[in-house]
């Protein structure tokens, strides 16, 4: 299996028109195997409200010492080599909010997406990650942490390339 | 008279949207299949470089027949409300509907 990504981020909202990232986080498998990985919190102006401080693991204080986002996109985009495939557990929310700070997405540039390879694969109860993660017995115990997600991502990924079988239930 | 002429061309600007929506859907109809293909080649993911197509799909459950009972039943219930007067009617949301005579 050749060299990928897996990236996630965390952000204040939906939409990358009003609402802010706060973490990006990838991770580079070589070989079914993680080698590096690029994990950056990302100053924002307003406090987040506390249940997204709370759900991605962060503090306040972290968060008000952490670089600009367009330093760390510049340290994102440096980490991810070119033509490198990109791995996203439902690519649209990700790739909207990367390239609304900057990350240009050439149309030569392969991307995958496990919440869809799952489901033209395999009959799930619901395609969240922690649901598939656990359907291929990947462990994500800290989830909605963008290093975690990114993590268990592209442990689904090669689950997924290697025609691995789903365990027959999986956590709702 | 002013009024008379922005109705006209309000509804017949309205109408050729229409004939055109019904055109685009019949193209996006017909390239669906083809579309579909591409996905599991390119895992789940095509990306065109100013934009995504990500594949989806809504499962279905199927329902215990104690469950499909008791649709039944409140399906029956709603019926017998509206007959007898006690469902009270309330506005809907206004649409068009456009049949194309050409």
């Amino acid at each position: 299996m050749k060299s990928f990504i897996a990236i996630d981020t965390e952000t204040t909202g939906f939409s990358p028109k009003f609402s802010n990232l706060i973490q990006i986080s990838a991770v580079r498998f070589e070989n079914g195997i993680e080698v590096a990985h690029f994990d950056s919190w990302i100053r924002v102006a307003e406090r987040p409200k506390q249940e997204i401080l709370d759900l991605v693991g962060v503090t306040w204080e972290e968060l008000r010492q952490a670089p600009e986002e367009a330093e760390v996109m510049e340290a994102f985009k440096a980490f991810v080599q070119p033509g490198e495939r990109l791995v996203f557990h439902n690519a649209p929310f990700d790739l909207a909010f990367l390239t609304h700070a900057g990350f240009e997405l050439a149309a030569t540039r392969p991307v995958s997406d496990t919440q869809s390879y799952a489901q033209i694969l395999h009959l799930l109860s619901n395609y969240k990650l922690e649901t598939v993660a656990a359907a291929f017995g990947v462990c994500l115990d800290n989830a909605h942490n963008a290093l975690a997600d990114a993590r268990a991502t592209g442990e689904v990924y090669i689950a997924l390339k290697q025609g691995k079988e789903p365990y027959p239930k999986q956590a709702a | 008279m002013n009024q008379v002429i922005d109705i006209k061309q309000i509804a017949e600007r309205f109408a050729e949207l229409k004939r055109q929506e019904k055109l685009l859907k019949t193209e996006i109809d017909g390239l669906k299949e083809s579309v579909l293909g591409i996905f599991t080649e390119h895992e789940g993911q095509y990306n065109g470089g100013t934009f995504l197509l990500k594949y989806d799909r809504r499962d279905k459950w199927e329902y215990s027949p104690a469950i499909s009972e008791m649709a039944e039943a409140m399906k029956s219930a709603k019926s017998e409300e509206v007959a007898s007067g006690t469902a009270e009617k309330v506005q809907g949301t206004p649409f068009i509907t456009f049949k194309d005579l050409s």
